[in-house]
């Protein structure tokens, strides 16, 4: 039996975290003319980091179904990777900082083994490094890393470039987790832009009517949005395939890491057509997506391992 | 959000399995169509009904198990494990997928009772005509009229693409009963006797060499009253309830079929080309393929967990319809030489030319758009003009 729905308990945790992001960090937070705000002490406080962690932690001990669908607004509100990273950090991070972290006094970052030197995202005020390596995602002192700011992609996020000691591991666990995160994240972005690009659709007029009655915008909007509904089953199918552990769940992940990362990028790209014009500015959200889908994507190593890794997982045998 | 096994699933799983070790079909389904393929499907339906799986979502008083559609995932699940014959491409997918759904839903007990044991029993094969010359995408233009005289409506028309018409006894048919209505108005929904006199039957020959499809004539053919389904008039209303399956759950077995075609290829170019083709560009298609025919049987079960509200099937009808055309190209560029022989590799080849019509029947997919477009994402219709708020 897979059951994809949300039960009572899910829905309330989400509709919380929906209300204080859209009270901390609306997206328009990120535009040219926004006010720049830190949200991760709010999202510390609400409790984000402790949902997914064994109640021997400190945590809730609720599981990786409802971490995926935080990653999921994660992805949808534009969060800096280290709220990603300080979840994967609460499951590895030695007890002497784990509280911080719940509370979000410390937080970590979230890096990547580029494989000639890593790429760290934030981490300024950052304590601890979250690498995502390979096969493998582990966890340092951010006094490991050193290397110097670099032009982002993305610049919602703080890019630098350097090496991390690897003498200096704290802990370290399979890429499972860390990857459900990141697509379900993608899938989030693959929902915001289609709601961005529906909404700008309604709304703007050209020849006399709003330009979503044109098909030629609107079948670019439904193609969004089976693209966005793929993605959401999938990364929901592969959180109930980890059931306990993350691992279990191998191929489903791998799938929803392909689904969503086509899925997040091209949505990404339809929005900014969508848009015309005003597409192309820097005030118009739907940029932040794409280079965020970008970011998130090489987290996943691209879409060539994401493809690797698919076809070298056993498919499914039906239960 | 969980997969599970409750005791009553696993021990159904359990019972299906060891129905369709000893029952599945030996020989493959014959692929030109016509009456062999017929008579094929014909005796897989009836071993099904006599096996006590005449259907496992149907009520029990007319033959089904009146298990929930979990359930009926999990049949095709194991009958895609079991190589059974694909419930997506049989003679009786009409019957089973929209016709019987719709009397479920819409029509009187008597002809519930009449009708839906004959489905499962396999002595009712079942057409649509709905579509007609003037009238595709467009249904609520259809013409084909049917006039009430005393207790029988009195058709007269032409039907266009039937499927299965040649073989079928019955046959969903939309027609005119109010003179003069105007598109969805003054349109009655009849059960009507494909062997009533007046009506001929013409295959049309498809791309593929099929000759299934069908041009319908009427010419007077007189069906009782007792044949209208909702009542006079309200043929638009139950014609929608049956486009909400066939555009909806009968993309089900088709969607969970998927995955086995593309391990299918896997397996194909694993044998053929070892090792060297991973990182090659079929590679990657098959790659693809793979997460997509994951993501098509979740967007199933999401489409279930959310209670398949109205045309959000079309996310997954839309879906299913591109990845089939999709994987069956990709079979084509894998077969090399051989995609020249339709039969190759168990009749990729034909399947390639078969599956074009993924995209146009059921509505085309510029149709599914559409209805995402219009009906899920809430976009104004063609035409509405700025500022209009109706
Ligand atoms: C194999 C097969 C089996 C079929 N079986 C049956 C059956 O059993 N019973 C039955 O009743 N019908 C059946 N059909 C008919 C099917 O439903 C119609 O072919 C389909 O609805 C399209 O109608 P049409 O062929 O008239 O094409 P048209 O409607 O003329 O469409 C031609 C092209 O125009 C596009 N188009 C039309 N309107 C619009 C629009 N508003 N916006 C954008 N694009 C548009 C279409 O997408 C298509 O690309 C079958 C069709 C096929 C191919």
């Amino acid at each position: 039996m897979i059951d994809l729905g949300v039960n009572d308990d899910q829905r309330q945790m989400v509709e919380g975290a929906v209300a204080l992001l859209a009270e901390h960090a609306p997206v328009a937070r990120l535009r040219p003319s926004g006010k720049p705000v830190d949200p991760h002490r709010a999202i510390a406080e609400w409790g984000w980091f402790g949902v997914g962690l064994p109640e021997a932690r400190g945590g809730l001990g609720l599981g990786v179904a409802e971490e995926m669908l935080l990653a999921f607004e994660a992805g949808r509100h534009l969060l800096s990777p280290s709220v990603a990273a300080t979840t994967l950090a609460a499951h590895l991070a030695p007890e002497d900082v784990l509280a911080a972290l719940l509370t979000g006094e410390a937080r970590a970052a979230l890096a990547l083994a580029t494989g000639r030197d890593v790429l760290a995202f934030d981490v300024e005020g950052a304590s601890l490094i979250a690498v995502v390596d390979g096969e493998e995602v582990w966890l340092a002192q951010v006094s490991a890393f050193r290397g110097t700011t670099v032009s982002g992609f993305d610049e919602a996020v703080y890019a630098s470039r350097g090496t991390v000691d690897r003498a200096s591991r704290l802990a370290s666990e399979p890429a499972f987790r860390a990857r459900l995160l990141i697509a379900a994240s993608l899938a989030g972005i693959a929902r915001a832009t289609c709601d961005l690009a529906v909404a700008y659709a309604k709304v703007r007029e050209q020849f006399g009517q709003p330009i979503g009655a044109f098909q030629a915008v609107k079948h670019i909007c439904a193609d969004m949005g089976v693209r966005a509904y793929a993605a959401e089953a999938q990364v929901r199918m592969a959180a109930a395939a980890c059931a306990d552990t993350p691992d279990a769940g191998a191929f489903q992940i791998g799938a929803a890491a392909l689904t969503a990362l086509r899925a997040a990028r091209t949505n990404a790209e339809d929005a900014i057509q969508v848009h015309g014009g005003i597409g192309f500015t820097a005030e118009c959200e739907a940029h932040f997506y794409l280079k965020r889908a970008h970011l998130l994507g090489q987290l996943l190593g691209g879409t060539d391992a994401c493809r690797t890794r698919i076809l070298a997982e056993r498919a499914p045998e039906v239960a | 959000m969980r997969i599970f096994q409750p005791p009553e699933e696993k021990a159904f799983r359990q019972e299906v399995r060891d129905w369709l070790e000893t029952n599945v079909p030996r020989g493959r389904r014959p692929q030109e169509g016509g009456e062999a393929q017929r008579d094929f499907d014909v005796a897989w339906r009836r071993r099904q009904f006599d096996g006590g799986w005449g259907h496992i979502a149907w009520p029990k008083e007319y033959g089904g198990r009146g298990l929930p559609i979990t359930r009926q995932l999990v049949w095709y699940e194991e009958c895609a494990r079991a190589g059974a014959p694909e419930h997506g491409h049989n003679v009786f997918f009409v019957a089973l997928q929209h016709a019987g759904p719709t009397l479920i839903a819409r029509a009187s007990d008597e002809q519930k009772a009449h009708h839906l044991p004959l489905i499962l029993k396999g002595e009712a094969i079942w057409c649509q005509g709905f579509s007609e010359p003037g009238a595709g995408s467009d249904l609520a233009a259809i013409r084909t009229r049917g006039e009430v005289d005393g207790d029988d409506i009195v058709i007269t028309g032409q039907k266009i693409w039937t499927s299965y018409a040649v073989h079928a006894r019955y046959q969903e048919l939309l027609v005119r009963t109010e003179p003069g209505s105007q598109r969805h108005r003054g349109l009655t929904f009849v059960i009507c006797d494909m062997k009533a006199p007046g009506i001929e039957v013409r295959p049309i020959r498809n791309i593929a060499g099929g000759n299934d499809f069908c041009e319908v004539f009427y010419d007077g053919a007189r069906l009782p009253l007792s044949t209208v389904v909702g009542g006079l008039g309200n043929g638009w209303d139950v014609a929608m309830s049956l486009l909400a399956f066939e555009r909806g759950a009968a993309s089900f077995p088709v969607a969970i079929e998927t995955a086995a075609r593309v391990e299918e290829l896997i397996e194909y170019v694993e044998e053929t080309r070892p090792g060297r083709w991973r990182d090659t560009e079929v590679g990657a298609r098959l790659a693809e393929a793979r997460a997509d025919a994951a993501a098509l049987k979740a967007m199933v079960h999401l489409l279930i967990a959310r209670g398949s509200p109205a045309g959000e099937g079309s996310h997954v009808r839309l879906f299913m319809a591109e990845l089939t055309k999709r994987i069956s190209a990709l079979a084509m560029d894998l077969l090399g030489p051989d995609a020249l022989d339709r039969n190759a590799l168990g009749g990729w080849p034909r399947r390639y030319l078969e599956d074009f019509k993924t995209t146009i029947a059921a509505g085309t997919s510029q149709i599914q758009r559409n209805i995402i477009g219009e009906r899920v994402l809430g976009l104004p219709k063609e035409g509405a003009r700025a500022g209009g708020k109706a």
